[in-house]
């Protein structure tokens, strides 16, 4: 094996602010990607019964959350000290709650669609607004410090969601709609959107 | 040392890691806690994002708790030595926080809420008890991660004292786990909260 192995279900959830890291970093990794029906046989290998689980060096990593913030910080992508690391984990975690309300398993599909649409309206434009507010007033590049951090890629994958399934809401973003394109265009980055499966969820 | 403030319920919750860390560090706080009329009525128009717990660093608000969590823990040096120690603190204060956080805290009906409150013992939280308390004991060490005491030793001490209260005879496998909750919560600063600190439900 490689330095580095993540293993987890065939889609973006929990695994894609990790994998988009090492693109951004342009660090190599297997990509070890199962489908649901191999779950029940895998859960029982990895060390807590969850994933994704990042193997370093044949060691396993859970929890997504360590798992992205040590990759940000060898990648340099974790701000320039703590309390960035802390506004960086905080807007993280901000997309991350207000995104999670999306009825990504949802099967009928036009309930999938209203609820969609009702989540941004009701959680996700709010947010983002505040974000864009204090985004354009602090006239940066990046969302926390003068680099790139998972933040942002968290953003941008968040953004990229928004324009399949709710872009009405996009124009009231224009900052946050730039700060998206510059990041989708990085080296490293562009490869992987180009090549990732599509998700079904 | 800046002035602190931490904004949140009057309940465990999200906000009690962070006032276990003060606790632990010796460090001052304001501790203030609203009920969830004031929240709605006064408080959460006054946060970043809506949400609590919120951390006034002089005056400057950080929310989000594990972004709060984490950054009290480095400042007091309970993060870790370096940071494969961080990752791995991290993971046993997530696997942790996702058992318990499956327990019914909300439900009304006392029998079903005991009923639902067995399952997550017998199927989620005793299972991950179990795979800890192994690696813990083949560690040989005196705490989760590393040399020193972390937040994932506070998170573990604090799920204990929550599952010791409710029946403790669920952790008698687990006599390395018991034993440094009990290191953990006889620790110059946090016996001293502990003996004090409002007991909630959850």
């Amino acid at each position: 094996m490689g330095k580095y192995k993540l293993t987890y279900f065939n889609g973006p959830g929990r695994a894609e602010v990790i994998r988009l890291l090492f693109s951004a970093a342009k660090v190599e990794f297997e990509d070890h990607r199962f489908g649901f029906e191999q779950w029940p046989t895998i859960k029982q290998e990895m060390p807590f019964n969850q994933v994704p689980v990042l193997y370093i060096d044949g060691t396993p990593l859970c929890e997504s959350g360590a798992i992205f913030r040590y990759l940000a910080t060898e990648f340099g992508m974790n701000g320039a000290n703590s309390l960035q690391a802390a506004y960086i984990e905080m807007v993280h975690g901000v997309l991350h709650d207000v995104y999670s309300k999306v009825p990504y398993m949802e099967n009928d599909a036009k309930v999938k669609k209203e609820k969609t649409t009702e989540v941004h309206q009701e959680h996700i434009l709010p947010a983002l607004k505040k974000i864009e507010k204090k985004f354009s007033e602090s006239k940066r590049q990046f969302l926390v410090g003068d680099k790139l951090s998972y933040a942002d890629l968290k953003l941008m994958n968040s953004l990229i969601l928004t324009e399949e399934r709710a872009p009405e809401i996009l124009p009231q973003l224009p900052n946050l709609c730039a700060l998206r394109d510059r990041v989708r265009n990085l080296d490293g980055v562009k490869q992987y959107l180009a090549s990732r499966p599509i998700s079904k969820m | 040392m800046p002035h602190y403030k931490l904004s949140y319920f009057d309940i465990y919750g999200r906000g009690e890691m962070v006032r276990l860390l003060f606790a632990a560090a010796k460090v001052e706080f304001e501790d203030e806690r609203f009920t969830r009329e004031q929240w709605k009525e006064t408080y959460k128009k006054t946060t970043p994002f809506g949400y609590c717990p919120v951390l006034y660093i002089d005056g400057a608000p950080l929310c989000e708790s594990g972004a709060i969590v984490r950054l009290l823990a480095s400042k007091f040096g309970f993060n870790g030595a370096n940071t494969v120690e961080e990752a791995h603190i991290a993971m046993f204060n997530g696997a942790l926080r996702t058992m318990y956080v499956r327990l019914p805290n909300f439900d009304v009906d006392e029998q079903l809420k005991e009923e639902k409150t067995r399952v997550v013992y017998k199927d989620h939280i005793l299972p991950l008890l179990e795979k800890i308390e192994k690696k813990f004991s083949d560690k040989k060490a005196e705490f989760l991660v590393g040399e020193k005491m972390s937040y994932a030793d506070l998170r573990l001490m604090q799920y204990l004292i929550i599952t010791e209260r409710y029946d403790a005879s669920l952790l008698a496998p687990f006599p390395n786990l018991v034993a440094l909750k009990d290191r953990c919560r006889n620790t110059d600063g946090l016996k001293q909260y502990l003996a004090t600190s409002k007991i909630c439900p959850f």
